[in-house]
């Protein structure tokens, strides 16, 4: 090894020091920045604020509760909480637009009991959708399978059982190969063990 | 006798007055010999037979009825001029019918001598009976087709009848043995001349060319193996020892020996001639000498003695030659030539209770008692016989250095006590014949020794194994005296423990059969009856029993394989290997490549029955396609080639590069599309899973873009109801 590829590396590692240093600065000043755009939205838009908070209770529920990395609970929840609320904001944004009104809206129980009913229809999709859909993909991929195992048969009248083959040979293949890979293995683990001196 | 010839009258009444008139003096001929005629072992069915049987040219590319030119009476047939096994009939030629013809009818199971019989063919050669021509016939004893060969008939009588005959005097007799010694140069010479050797001169097989008796010309030699039908008398001791199929082609001193045995016993036709056992005559033959043996006590001090004592020396190179008989014709005295006597042994070996003096004599009687012979050579009696004794120390050191190596291969070879015995008799006496178990064969006789032993159903095992284990070639060795001539024998016994090695078709046996053997027929169980020779007759033969053979069975079996691959001197190896292949498609298309190669060398076309029957195999090579609708088109396409006769077209058909390319590509094609449907619903069958990742995904999905969909379209609603 040279000085001149030894000072390289000193150079890479401390670019690389300097731009990992950036990221976690970045991530700390993330909440900041959020608490400062929710602070003026709040200041700015109070009424709406407290008819959101109110009317979208179910969704940070829903968006508590879901744990999966694509939040798809939440985002049915919200979509149908929003149809729910958008009668409100509708009349809030449409009318006076005032904290007194927004506030009139969440007591009023009919328009509460809409927003979080269609709420509720957002949780009832969620939970009877899926399970119809998997029916539905299910019966696309048999009629699909069909259609591959009638073009296979086609291919072995033309061209007879042999055509098939290729699989038995690629599985014949892949067996030999993990075979190869376990037995490449298992040398591995005797020379490791005779090299520690356990095996004699 | 009185019926044959009014139904021979009758049946000439249609015929012309030559003919007529050829016929009743066959009838007459037969009348005179009345004894020998009604002990002709005929069948009576084809002697009440009256139509004639038209000789086809074999050697002709195809049988046509333009050359059957000759007729041959089954129901007239000629006793006197019989030769062994081959019987003689009654022969027309249809072009020059006033010519006296016989033809002899060739025994189905003894190859003939073809090389010989084609050389002679249609040639006047002096002091020789001319072959007029030769073919096949069917022949109704035989129940199949027979080599007929045409002879021209002697005006004379035959030799053997004018000595046996009372009315002649002794000096007459004596003159006319001369007149045989001076036709027999000639005739021997112009033979010579052809590289022929004769090999089958007796009594009965010697004629008066004239009807005065001043002439002589020698029989047939051509319808059996050199020297089978020979008597022992006859022949020389080396070749009287082998078996009667595998004499060996010989040289003209074996001639030269036949004649003065021939002249020796016609000779003693007028006195006492002493009758031997037929294995006694080569045994006194070896301990008293041939001319002891041939000669009666009367003749040996008669001036014709001195010729035939020469004629009929033992050692071949102390026998006189044909220039020797010419002098001595001509009144000139040859010089006596010292001949050297074998030695003898001081003390004598016993051998199964009879004590022996001579190597010759010992090695005779080891070849007859194999199992004591062993016994004497392992117990070292013979080599201490052949130092002490015989003091020929370069015999005892032979002797114990093939036992030696004998015993060191003795885990190897299967029958090492054979083979040691076996080699210490060449050794002992290299000209005999090999001797091996129960055969014994001449070095130049195993050839017609081999098909002498196949085409009678015998095991040719013992022949292939002495091959094998060198026998040949140690015999060849041992007798170096011509060494370019040795050298060719040497390769060719070479070539046929290679033929022997391989065991695909057109190998192995069969190949040695044919190889060594022109004269012998194609032996194939197809066409055995067809009594083919000649690779033009092959293909013509197989398209004509075509329609009356089993035809699910391939037209190329190991024999055919072997003669076409003996015949045809193209390279043949890869049509031969691919006959010999396990696949059966490529064995096929093998087949019919090679009966292709002989139809585009022969010009043969138009084998209509050939190709529907090739055409009828060749399901196995159309399998090589994978494209089920390829094999369709090809299929579909074969009765319109099978119609043409033409086996080139089908092989086109059937192995076109362009369709095998074709097919290639479409196979992989589908082959990869296989493969990728197979990897699709592999796929779709995990993903299609309810309780998959991505079905859970997808639903889920679905959901989330609905639920967004629904909200769309409320939010709609009331934005539009405002």
């Amino acid at each position: 090894m040279t000085e001149e590829q030894n000072n390289k590396e000193e150079i890479g590692s401390k670019v690389e020091n300097v731009a990992d240093g950036d990221e976690p600065k970045k991530k700390a000043l993330q909440p900041l920045l959020w608490v400062i755009f929710i602070a003026i939205i709040i200041l700015t838009f109070p009424e709406t604020v407290i008819l959101l908070f109110v009317g979208m209770l179910p969704t940070f529920v829903a968006f508590i509760i879901d744990r999966s990395p694509q939040k798809y609970l939440t985002c049915c929840v919200c979509a149908m909480n929003i149809t729910g609320v958008f009668p409100g904001i509708y009349e809030l944004w449409t009318t006076q637009n005032n904290i007194s009104l927004a506030l009139k809206i969440v007591t009023n129980i009919f328009d509460l009991s809409l927003m979080y009913l269609s709420a509720a229809i957002g949780w009832f999709i969620y939970s009877v959708v899926p399970p119809m859909i998997r029916v539905f993909i299910k019966v696309i991929g048999q009629q699909r399978i069909n259609l591959l195992r009638g073009q296979q048969q086609n291919l072995v009248q033309e061209w007879g059982k042999n055509v098939a083959n290729i699989i038995s040979e690629t599985k014949t293949e892949k067996n030999s190969s993990s075979h190869e890979i376990n037995g490449e293995i298992k040398k591995d683990s005797t020379i490791t063990e005779s090299s520690t001196g356990v095996v004699e | 006798m009185a019926d044959t010839e009014n139904k021979l009258d009758s049946d000439l009444e249609s015929g012309s007055n030559l003919k007529e008139n050829k016929l009743t003096e066959a009838s007459s001929a037969r009348t005179s010999e009345q004894n020998s005629q009604t002990s002709a072992e005929i069948n009576d069915d084809i002697i009440t037979s009256q139509k004639p049987i038209p000789l086809i040219k074999i050697d002709a590319k195809t049988p046509s009825s333009a050359i059957e030119r000759y007729d041959v009476y089954p129901s007239l047939p000629l006793p006197e001029y019989d030769s062994g096994i081959a019987k003689a009939f009654t022969a027309i030629d249809k072009m020059q019918p006033d010519l006296l013809l016989f033809c002899l009818i060739c025994y189905p199971n003894i190859p003939i001598r073809l090389d010989e019989l084609r050389k002679l063919s249609g040639k006047s050669i002096g002091h020789n009976i001319l072959v007029e021509n030769y073919g096949n016939l069917d022949w109704p004893l035989h129940e199949q087709q027979c080599l007929g060969i045409i002879f021209q008939r002697p005006t004379g009588q035959s030799i053997d009848k004018y000595f046996k005959s009372e009315e002649f005097s002794d000096q007459e007799k004596l003159e006319k043995a001369k007149l045989i010694l001076l036709s027999s140069i000639s005739a021997l010479r112009n033979l010579n001349k052809l590289g022929i050797t004769h090999r089958s001169i007796r009594p009965s097989n010697v004629f008066f060319s004239d009807s005065n008796g001043e002439d002589i010309i020698f029989g047939e030699c051509v319808t059996t193996p050199p020297g089978f039908s020979q008597s022992l008398e006859l022949e020389t001791i080396e070749r009287g020892i082998a078996d009667e199929g595998s004499r060996g082609n010989g040289d003209v001193s074996d001639d030269i020996y036949a004649v003065a045995a021939t002249i020796s016993i016609l000779l003693q036709n007028t006195g006492s001639f002493p009758t031997f056992a037929s294995e006694q005559i080569s045994f006194n033959k070896i301990i008293k000498g041939s001319f002891n043996i041939l000669v009666g006590e009367r003749h040996k001090s008669q001036k014709i003695s001195k010729v035939l004592e020469g004629m009929l020396q033992d050692k071949i190179e102390e026998r006189w030659n044909l220039n020797d008989i010419e002098l001595w014709l001509g009144g000139e005295t040859i010089t006596p030539r010292v001949y050297e006597k074998e030695t003898r042994a001081s003390q004598g070996l016993t051998f199964d209770g009879i004590e022996y003096f001579t190597k010759s004599t010992l090695a005779y009687s080891m070849s007859q008692n194999r199992s004591k012979a062993v016994e004497i050579i392992k117990s070292g009696a013979l080599t201490k016989w052949s130092e002490k004794s015989l003091k020929d120390k370069v015999l005892a050191s032979k002797i114990s250095q093939v036992t030696d190596d004998t015993t060191v291969q003795k885990d190897r070879a299967k029958y090492a006590d054979e083979l040691l015995l076996s080699k210490i008799l060449i050794v002992m006496c290299p000209t005999y014949p090999i001797s091996y178990k129960n055969i014994l064969y001449t070095s130049d006789g195993f050839g017609s020794g081999l098909a002498i032993e196949l085409l009678r159903g015998g095991d040719a095992k013992t022949y292939t194994e002495s091959v094998s284990l060198g026998l040949l070639n140690f015999s060849f060795q041992l007798n170096s005296n011509d060494k370019i001539k040795n050298e060719d024998r040497i390769e060719i016994a070479n070539q046929i423990n290679r033929y022997l090695q391989k065991a695909g078709p057109g190998f192995g046996v069969e190949r040695c059969l044919y190889e060594l053997n022109p004269g012998c027929p194609c032996q194939s169980p197809i066409i055995i009856k067809e009594n083919i020779f000649f690779s033009s007759m092959l293909l013509p033969t197989l398209d004509k029993i075509a329609g009356t053979t089993n035809t699910q069975k391939s037209p190329i079996d190991r024999h055919i394989a072997a003669f076409i691959a003996s015949k045809i001197n193209d390279d043949l190896e890869q049509y031969l290997s691919e006959i010999g292949d396990f696949d059966k498609s490529i064995q096929t298309l093998g087949m019919l490549k090679l009966l292709v190669h002989i139809q585009k060398n022969l010009s043969s076309t138009h084998l209509l029955g050939l190709a529907k029957w090739v055409g009828g195999l060749m399901a196995p090579a159309i399998r090589i396609y994978n494209s089920r609708k390829l094999r369709k088109d090809i299929e579909s396409g074969i009765p319109q080639i099978i119609r043409n006769g033409n086996l080139g077209e089908l092989l086109k058909l059937i192995d076109d590069p362009s369709h095998k390319e074709e097919d290639q590509l479409g196979y992989q094609t589908a082959m990869n599309e296989f493969k990728e449907a197979e990897e699709t619903i592999l796929k779709t069958e995990t993903n299609s899973d309810p309780e998959s990742e991505v079905a859970v995904k997808t639903s889920r999905q679905a959901a989330s873009v609905l639920s967004i969909l629904i909200m769309i379209f409320i939010s709609s609603l009331i934005l539009l109801d405002n």
